[in-house]
């Protein structure tokens, strides 16, 4: 080995310190940055050349083998699926709120104390049916009820109307991510063709594919050449290399299983063919669809049942009693043909808003003091006339709102236990790839030490020279 | 084990946000004193508040309408009181008239006079009212249900109050029933449907009296009055039995009444009570308590004050510190 050998050692080792360097000072920076993996130097021996005067090998320095990020798979994955389980649940809850905030029962006046209120009105009737002032505040309690109703029926809808919008925009989110993602595919493989390791890219994808996961379920596998390949799960291929399918989402009518009439189909591509909205379960979206389609659905359908068969009996009674004009016949609650929308349409009748006379308090024409229609009427709200039998208008509305509660509540705990684990996970992740501020300063002072050692190297390699030099003078 | 200092800040964040989100929880139970400020907070007992509220509310009303249904009884009794009184002072009349030993035509025509205010009495008791309402008229509440030939104008209607849940009391007494010894043999009107078909409950018709004739109040004074103008002994002698039966009816009448006030004040007490446990039970369900919410708030002040120290001393000086 000739002289410039060593010099070429003392090189390389500068090399190498100065990419440790490097890569200290580039973890300090990225030491916030979000899914930013630590990155480590591998240095290897460089193979010694050709055999010197001795019978064994010198060594010819160091070479840089490549830049790792460090990471664990197995966590990555686990925080995708439970970053998917959090999102779920975040997003649940916040609309959740948002509906259990219509119900407005526990400090407020909620339909519970209006339906109250309204069959008190009968049974104050009832006690005097010759008060013109108790039939007007029988009117005025009916009044207050429908509305409410139809308050109720509205906030549902702006809920569902927000879920919609949410929904959109988390599918431009989607679209967004996946185009990223296969972008990112296209850059990756053209760095690994290359040979290199394109670890802050790596880094990129990862995080781009964590939020893709918090949106919907995906499913991913590295190809040989380093792309990623993402799947929706259950529904086919969703990002290849330089191609990402786009969602579309298009208002469409109301569904068997619960979608509203003009609210929101998910389509993968095109909006033609069949939506897969029923198929997104899990994720933000999941969350979105699941509330609007069945927590929503449901409460919105059984407010209709209630304000039909409300409207539906009072009527019936009401019909065959008498007004203080002796009229019999009519109806309390302009009649609603069927349950679809009752609590939308729900309102008095006609003869109800021209005048308070028509309340029908007498079973019998000029008997004043007859009470008993007035009293039949007020008995509805003991009777079990809903859910077969088996629920009084009362219960059936407590059990719409305890059922909200029940959800909410659920919703909660499954957050907080996710939240949990999640918290958990970053610990771990972080414990692998975390950046710590000590190490990498002790990183950075080893190969500032290692740089002026070799660069030492290279001074006694100078001297040698000189030495060499000086021999002939 | 690597700690990295974003794992500092991440726990010291963690730590205080729990200890805030709960400082927020008790400070807004504190602030409203209630426990439940969401359904969410505990759907069961949500549900369990929403039913006692409808129950409070539905009490109160049951509480009004016993108030009601007690003062038209007490009157319907004061009333059939007077009546009652009017009639053995009629009988004694007729007692004292019957025997024309202590009788003769110019005491008889006083006693007519006093006969013909008793009857004046008896239309006013039968007429009597609360307010616009009159008692004794069944359904026809707001024209007397008397006129002044005792013609009773009224129904036989029977005004059902809630006095507690799904108990129903009749709150009035129609005329036809009290001032007839035997009202079955009275013609009825009946028209309309039949409260039957609404679920709602109607008095049967009271035991039938001793004759087989019916005797009617007002006619009986009017027979009275009639026999003493006229000087008929035995007229006089027949309405002695008369006013007998008569008599007895409206003390029954009076007692059903009294039974019936009975049956308010128990319904009342059970209704005052029923209040008091579920206000009680509500309260239980709904309300914080305060003493536990307070020194829970303390004991979390504590806590928070804990994370912020620890915060302070886990964002500890770095090796760079160190390095000059």
């Amino acid at each position: 080995m000739g002289m410039g050998g060593v010099l070429q050692i003392g090189k390389s080792g500068m090399q190498a310190a100065r990419a440790g360097v490097s890569t200290a000072g580039h973890n300090i920076a990225n030491a916030n940055t979000e899914g930013y993996s630590r990155q480590r130097v591998h240095q290897a021996a460089e193979k010694p050349t050709g055999r010197d005067m001795h019978a064994s090998y010198v060594g010819s320095g160091t070479k840089i083998e490549r830049v790792d990020r460090v990471n664990n798979e197995y966590i990555d994955r686990q925080l995708r699926t439970t970053g998917r389980d959090v999102a779920f649940a975040e997003e649940r809850e916040v609309v959740l709120r948002q509906t259990e905030d219509i119900f407005n029962e526990m400090n407020g006046e909620g339909l519970n104390r209006l339906m109250s209120k309204f069959f008190n009105e009968f049974r104050k009737l009832s006690s005097e049916p010759e008060n013109l002032a108790l039939r007007e505040s029988v009117r005025e309690s009916a009044n207050s009820l429908v509305n409410d109703f139809r308050r109720l029926k509205t906030q549902i809808n702006d809920v569902t109307a927000h879920i919609d919008s949410r929904i959109e925009g988390h599918v431009r989110e989607i679209n967004q991510l996946s185009s990223e993602v296969s972008d990112l595919n296209v850059k990756i493989r053209q760095v690994e063709i290359a040979g290199g390791s394109p670890n802050d890219l790596f880094d990129q994808r990862d995080l781009a594919l964590r939020k893709l996961g918090a949106l919907v379920d995906v499913s991913s596998y590295k190809e040989k050449d380093g792309s990623l390949m993402v799947d929706l799960r259950g529904l086919g291929p969703l990002i290849t290399t330089g191609d990402a399918q786009q969602f579309t989402v298009a208002r469409t009518p109301a569904n068997g299983s619960g979608k509203a009439e003009n609210s929101f189909d998910v389509y993968a591509g095109h909006a033609s063919g069949v939506p897969i909205t029923e198929r997104l379960t899990t994720g933000k979206l999941g969350a979105l669809i699941k509330t609007r389609d069945e927590t929503l659905s449901a409460m919105s359908k059984k407010m209709d049942i209630i304000a039909f068969e409300l409207s539906r009996t009072v009527n019936e009674i009401h019909r065959m009693g008498f007004t203080r004009d002796g009229v019999s016949g009519v109806d309390f609650f302009k009649p609603i043909a069927g349950a679809d929308g009752a609590a939308d349409n729900i309102m008095l009748s006609d003869a109800l808003r021209a005048s308070s006379h028509n309340i029908a308090a007498a079973g019998q024409p000029n008997a004043p003091g007859d009470n008993r229609v007035a009293l039949a009427i007020s008995g509805l709200q003991g009777m079990r006339i809903l859910d077969g039998g088996k629920a009084t208008m009362d219960d059936f509305y407590n059990s719409i709102v305890a059922e909200v509660g029940v959800t909410a509540n659920q919703n909660k705990a499954t957050l907080n236990q996710n939240r949990d684990i999640m918290t958990q996970l970053s610990k771990m992740r972080e414990q692998v790839s975390g950046v710590s501020i000590d190490e990498e300063t002790t990183q950075l002072m080893q190969f500032q030490h290692a740089f002026d050692a070799s660069a030492r190297v290279i001074h006694v390699a100078d001297e040698l020279m000189k030495t060499v030099l000086d021999l002939k003078r | 084990m690597r700690v990295t200092e974003n794992m500092n800040f991440e726990s010291s964040r963690n730590t205080i946000g729990a200890a805030r989100g709960r400082m927020n929880k008790l400070q807004e139970q504190a602030a409203s004193t209630k426990r439940l400020t969401a359904p969410s907070d505990d759907p069961v007992a949500a549900g369990k508040v929403l039913g006692i509220r409808t129950e409070k509310v539905n009490n109160e009303q049951f509480l009004m309408n016993a108030k009601l249904a007690e003062s038209f009884l007490s009157n319907s009794e004061q009333a059939l009181g007077e009546i009652s009184d009017l009639l053995v002072r009629a009988k004694e009349i007729a007692l004292g008239q019957s025997s024309g030993a202590s009788a003769n035509p110019q005491t008889r025509l006083a006693v007519a006079e006093e006969v013909a205010q008793l009857y004046n009495q008896s239309i006013a008791s039968a007429n009597r009212r609360i307010g616009d309402r009159y008692l004794f008229g069944g359904y026809k509440t707001i024209q007397a249900p008397f006129d002044q030939d005792g013609q009773f104008r009224g129904d036989d209607g029977q005004m059902m109050v809630e006095i507690s849940k799904d108990v129903f009391l009749g709150m009035n007494v129609a005329g036809s029933d009290l001032f007839n010894t035997r009202p079955d043999l009275v013609k009825k009107s009946q028209q309309g449907i039949t409260p039957d078909e609404l679920g709602a409950g109607r008095e049967p018709a009271s035991a039938a009296g001793p004759a087989a004739q019916n005797v009617n109040l007002f006619q009986e004074l009017q027979n009275l009055r009639i026999a003493l103008l006229s000087g008929d002994d035995g007229a006089i002698r027949d309405t002695l039995e008369n006013f007998d039966q008569l008599h007895a009816k409206v003390t029954a009448g009076r007692a059903m009444l009294g039974s019936r006030l009975q049956g308010v004040w128990s319904a009342t007490q059970s209704v005052e009570r029923q209040n008091v446990t579920s206000a009680s039970l509500g309260s239980a369900l709904e309300d914080a308590d305060m003493a536990q919410v307070m020194s829970e708030l303390a004991r979390e002040e504590t806590v928070f004050r804990g994370a912020l120290a620890s915060s302070q001393k886990l964002i500890q000086p770095t090796l760079l510190d160190f390095l000059k």
